[in-house]
């Protein structure tokens, strides 16, 4: 690419008048175009920024109101806790004396560990 | 504070982008609270409210009151907007979100202050004309609700830690089920 690219477009009489200067002037050029595209690129930015954080809050809005009238009203009308709760509870009773049966069985390892343990120290 | 100077706030606050506010009283009792939160518009905007440079004891009764405040007004400290309260005296509090200091508030909100184009303010109407529509139900209730189906599914979670122990001494036991 050319040195003198910026100042292709210039007329002769500007020219004469920047002789000697040209590199100084070719510079300064670059500089401003490099500072304009960096402030354009932070604006363009910004504004995506913005219209997310406004998109982002329109849908966290919605969920929360989704979740406080529909979801939480149909949660109550047709709640199934009570019935998961009976459930657990039946299962846990049979756990329970599952286990009682497993405690009180000759050959578990508690009685073979105790049964061990008395042959050894008598 | 006139009708037509809460209107005038509010009318401001809608316009506005959803970034931190403070709010500063004089005094922590109910009645000026109510006032105050009247003239900032609750939950149309995030705001906080500095009490730190109180003593414990105070604080819990400017919290006390700020709760008593918004239960008065029937505005709720989370929703739409938050409504932060920030001291290091008290860790956490039933009604109010609690931040120990300005730093540690949620990031979310905080965003530059530019003037809006078009299809932003389009928007933030929506988002305006949503949060409303949120700030008329009865939020207080909600959450209670929310909070009792919490403790029917902690009876839940509670029975089956349970059954999942006995589960794991059975298996220890070494014993087929029968």
């Amino acid at each position: 690419m050319s040195k003198k690219k910026n100042l292709v477009n210039l007329d002769r009489d500007t020219r004469e008048k920047i002789r000697g200067f040209e590199e100084l002037a070719e510079q300064l050029l670059d500089e401003q175009i490099e500072r304009g595209t960096k402030i354009s690129k932070e604006k363009v930015d910004d504004t995506f920024e913005l219209y997310q954080f406004l998109d982002s809050e329109d849908k966290r809005i919605e969920k929360v109101n989704r979740m406080l009238t529909t979801k939480l009203d149909n949660f109550k009308k047709h709640s199934q806790e009570e019935k998961i709760y009976q459930k657990v509870q039946v299962e846990l009773v049979n756990t329970r004396q599952n286990l009682v049966v497993n405690l009180a069985h000759e050959d578990n390892n508690i009685h073979q560990q105790i049964q061990e343990m008395f042959r050894r120290l008598f | 504070m006139n009708d037509e100077t809460q209107n005038n706030q509010k009318e401001k606050n809608r316009s506005r982008i959803p970034n931190y506010a403070e709010i500063t009283v004089e005094s922590y009792k109910v009645f000026e609270l109510t006032e105050k939160f009247k003239e900032q518009g609750i939950g149309e905007v995030p705001l906080y409210i500095d009490v730190s440079a109180l003593n414990e004891e105070l604080t819990k009764k400017a919290l006390q009151n700020i709760a008593q405040s918004l239960i008065l007004l029937n505005l709720h400290p989370f929703f739409p907007y938050p409504l932060y309260v920030i001291t290091d005296k008290i860790g956490q509090h039933d009604v109010l979100p609690i931040i120990p200091t300005v730093e540690e508030l949620p990031a979310h909100f905080n965003n530059k202050i530019k003037r809006l184009k078009q299809k932003e303010q389009l928007l933030l109407n929506k988002v305006r004309l949503k949060s409303n529509r949120l700030s008329n139900v009865a939020l207080y209730d909600k959450i209670a609700e929310i909070k009792n189906q919490f403790k029917n599914q902690r009876k839940i979670l509670r029975a089956c830690q349970e059954n999942e122990f006995y589960e794991h001494l059975i298996d220890k036991l070494n014993i087929p089920n029968f």
